[in-house]
């Protein structure tokens, strides 16, 4: 296993529900219970509308759930902390700061003394390869060093855990699977704990420790499939055997958890 | 040309846009650029004082091009065109930075309070019907004909574009960054000063482009209603006097007072906004 047996995110029977503009009750999330150990990697995988990046930002404090507790290191998850770095669909990026000064932006908010952090944000866009680009502004970035500069910032506060909401959907295939072996290399210097919101069972098999697959609304988890591929990963993983057969495992969990088998 | 050298990238690119028309040489880029407008320019003048010259037309109806030059150089060196155009000057810029001001003030308030904008949001739309221009004489009345009344009629005609775009630049914040704010534990200033006025600058810059030309026509609109200096005062008092080349020297005045002012403003807003650069779609001018 990862996982080294300690705990680090606890969710306790969260339900959400919530009225949609029209005025229909919608119920998100059923009764969802799971423990992230530190240094893990997680996958949440299911088809769309399944609450998963509903999930994901109750983990965050970015939502409160309905009923149910959210716990991070031990203390109930009551609004945004630092202990949580988000990575979004899209990088996000503010286009009037350079790449180094949209990493140094987490430190502003907290108030930090800009001078005395930036070597930690330079060191930060070196680790997601971005060296040489820290004065570049967003339009001069292609999309993947735009999420670079995001998983960067992300990682700006030191947080305990990255929350990443697919955020490689909305580049295209050959940098995202370049991506991935890049956020396997960050987890390996950093050992963050990462949740990841995913529509792709390749990218969930090949990223994962556990893969969470959740069923369609109300989202439940249909199924937690332990990774069995060994790390370090790299591009030989993809092609071998035990990585298909492990997607094969997934892709069947999906389908189960899709007709109600749960 | 006989020496086989390999060409650089660079050479292998110049070539090959030459070959293909691409790229004109910098030469001709400059003669382009620079000398085709300054082409226009003579051709008009000269096809302005042939016209004058053959169709005879008296001085108060067409003066010649050379003849508004020498009454310009003459007014320079008096002095007499300098106080005039100082007092349109200061009308015109003070009348800006008030309503300017204000608009940028009040946008702001409106997009920050829901209970604000249901109060005066109507209010603001229905003043707006109203033409400026047709309360000029009232505003004479209650600011005298001094300085005071040409700025209230230049900072009204100021107020509304710059509280257009204020609102709608505000407006136009994408949830994302709020919400990312929001994931950074951001306090609402923060937020406003980090993300939303920021973003909020380039449709300000796009209002202020226009309410600067918008407070040059106020400045001179009130002049021509009720005023004992300007240069709108000048086109009255010869206009009256059939001094049209006096006419012609105050037009040519007010139309470099206003590009001046309008590139000033670009000046500024390519140091604000440098990040544009090379972003081929800004905000348009929304409040035309």
């Amino acid at each position: 296993m990862g996982r080294d047996g300690k705990t680090l995110v606890e969710v306790e029977s969260v339900h959400k529900v919530y009225r949609d503009p029209s005025g229909r009750i919608l119920h998100a999330l059923a009764d969802i219970s799971l423990s992230i150990g530190r240094k893990e990697v997680v996958a949440l995988i299911g088809p769309s509308g399944c609450g998963k990046t509903t999930l994901l930002r109750i983990l965050g404090g970015l939502l409160r759930p309905s009923t149910g507790v959210v716990r991070l290191g031990g203390q109930p998850v009551a609004g945004p902390s630092k202990s949580v770095g988000f990575v979004f669909q899209e990088a996000v990026l503010l286009e009037w700061r350079s790449a180094l000064r949209n990493v140094l932006l987490p430190l502003e908010v907290r108030g930090a003394d800009v001078r005395a952090v930036t070597p930690r944000a330079q060191a930060l866009l070196r680790l997601v390869g971005l060296e040489g680009f820290e004065h570049h502004y967003p339009h001069q970035l292609s999309g993947g060093m735009q999420q670079r500069t995001a998983i960067a910032r992300a990682l700006a506060q030191d947080p305990d855990v990255l929350l990443m909401d697919e955020p490689f959907s909305a580049l295209d295939a050959m940098t995202r699977e370049q991506m991935n072996l890049e956020l396997l290399r960050i987890h390996g210097e950093t050992r963050k704990t990462i949740v990841l919101v995913t529509h792709s069972i390749a990218e969930a098999t090949f990223l994962a420790d556990r893969v969470v697959v959740m069923s369609p609304r109300p989202g439940r988890i249909a199924a937690v499939v332990e990774s069995t591929l060994p790390r370090p990963r790299d591009e030989r993983t993809l092609v071998s055997a035990e990585f298909l057969d492990l997607e094969a495992r997934i892709r069947r969990s999906l389908e189960q958890g899709r007709t109600g088998g749960g | 040309m006989a020496v086989d050298r390999p060409l650089s990238l660079e050479a292998l690119a110049a070539l090959d846009e030459a070959a293909e028309g691409r790229r004109p040489s910098p030469a001709r880029q400059a003669v382009t650029r620079v000398l085709l407008p300054v082409l226009t320019f003579v051709v008009f003048v000269v096809g302005w004082e042939a016209l004058v010259y053959v169709a005879r037309y008296p001085d108060y109806i067409l003066p010649r091009p050379t003849v508004v030059a020498a009454r310009l150089a003459d007014t320079m060196r008096t002095g007499l065109l300098w106080s005039h155009a100082w007092a349109t000057l200061a009308e015109t810029v003070l009348g800006f930075v008030i309503g300017s001001g204000a608009g940028v003030a009040i946008g702001l308030a409106i997009s920050r309070s829901a209970v604000l904008e249901r109060m005066i949001s109507p209010y603001l739309v229905a003043s707006q019907a109203v033409p400026k221009i047709a309360l000029a004489p009232l505003v004479i009345i209650w600011f005298g004909f001094g300085l005071a009344s040409k700025v209230v009629i230049a900072a009204l005609i100021c107020f509304f574009p710059l509280l257009v775009n204020t609102v709608t630049g505000i407006r136009s914040v994408p949830r994302k960054k709020i919400e990312l704010m929001r994931s950074l534990s951001a306090t609402p200033a923060q937020v406003f000063t980090k993300v939303e006025w920021p973003s909020c600058l380039p449709y300000v810059f796009a209002g202020l482009k226009v309410s600067s030309v918008l407070a040059v026509v106020g400045a001179i609109v009130g002049e021509y209603i009720g005023a004992r200096a300007g240069l709108g005062y000048l086109i009255n008092a010869s206009g009256a006097g059939l001094d049209v080349v006096m006419m012609f020297v105050a037009l040519f005045a007010i139309t470099v007072l206003g590009m001046a002012i309008y590139f000033a403003i670009i000046l500024v807003e390519r140091r604000c906004l440098r990040w544009t650069a090379g972003l081929t779609q800004g905000p348009s001018d929304l409040a035309g």
